[in-house]
């Protein structure tokens, strides 16, 4: 595994790999600037559109990329090569759900690469479900300049 | 030029690939968007080639697979996934899945990965 330079709040160190995936796998669409802003534990899910999904292995864990300042509607264009008007477009949110699936992706090679095996279920879109109950949650702000969109790191089990 | 039939359900990632494959002299008979849609454009339209993404709600890509192995030995699939489904992968290809490719693409391996598996017999 690759260093990786974040402090994750306590309990969540382990998840630092995943985070610097979502860094790396937004920079192309919303900035090269971007970086980490705030990184801390939360009680519940905010509410806020994006994408979520599901990835199953030694625990399960739900990831989540959700709008914030018009950063993920930036990024999921950007990727997608559309102008779209509103992050709550189908295909906006479709855009957001493949990057999403990525960054998913990177970690689960990450894991591979050190024997771990795990399954990612197709992305959901629009709001986080919120009959989730995570006994950890944790939100990272990804920027580059204005531009926002918050990550959510959530051990399900 | 081959007719290729794109399965996945993401819309974006049918689009990456259409534009991909149209700019390089393919035709996309189809777009499926999950196995079960899949299988029904197989039978109907016969493609060349079908690129099936692994992940899909309803029907995933692997059981869509067996099912146009089932009723055409000969068919031609390549599976695409995301990074790190190693084991899913390897079941594809035990399955008869022709090769794999994955996300991000590679638009080099995308096309050279095509090509292999459209020249061969």
């Amino acid at each position: 595994m690759s260093n990786v330079l974040y402090q994750m709040p306590k309990g969540m160190e382990g998840y630092a790999q995943i985070l610097e995936g979502a860094v790396k796998t937004l920079k192309p669409y919303l900035g090269e600037a971007a970086k980490v802003g705030d990184i801390k534990l939360v009680n519940t899910f905010p509410v806020s559109y994006g994408a979520n999904q599901i990835i199953e292995g030694e625990k399960k864990i739900l990831c989540a990329l959700l709008e914030k300042n018009g950063g993920l509607l930036f990024a999921a264009g950007n990727f997608a090569g559309e102008n779209f008007r509103a992050i709550d477009e189908e295909d906006a949110l479709d855009a957001a759900g493949e990057l999403l699936n990525y960054i998913s992706g990177s970690y689960a090679a990450d894991l591979s690469m050190n024997g771990t095996q795990c399954e990612l279920l197709p992305p959901d879109y629009g709001n986080v479900d919120v009959s989730y109950k995570p006994k950890q949650l944790c939100s990272a702000e990804i920027r580059s300049g204005e531009k926002k969109v918050d990550f959510l790191i959530g051990v399900l089990s | 030029m081959a007719g290729i039939l794109i399965v996945d359900d993401s819309k974006t990632s049918r689009k990456v690939l259409r534009e991909l494959l149209e700019d390089n002299g393919y035709t996309i008979v189809g777009e499926a968007l999950n196995g079960e849609e899949a299988f029904k454009m197989y039978k109907e339209l016969r493609p060349d080639l079908v690129t099936m993404d692994i992940t899909m709600p309803k029907m995933d890509g692997i059981e869509s697979l067996s099912l146009i192995r089932h009723e055409d030995e000969n068919a031609k699939v390549i599976m695409i996934t995301a990074a790190g489904q190693r084991e899913k992968m390897v079941e594809a290809l035990k399955r008869g899945a022709e090769d794999f490719l994955t996300k991000p693409f590679d638009s080099d391996r995308v096309l050279e990965t095509i090509k292999e598996v459209l020249d061969s017999q």
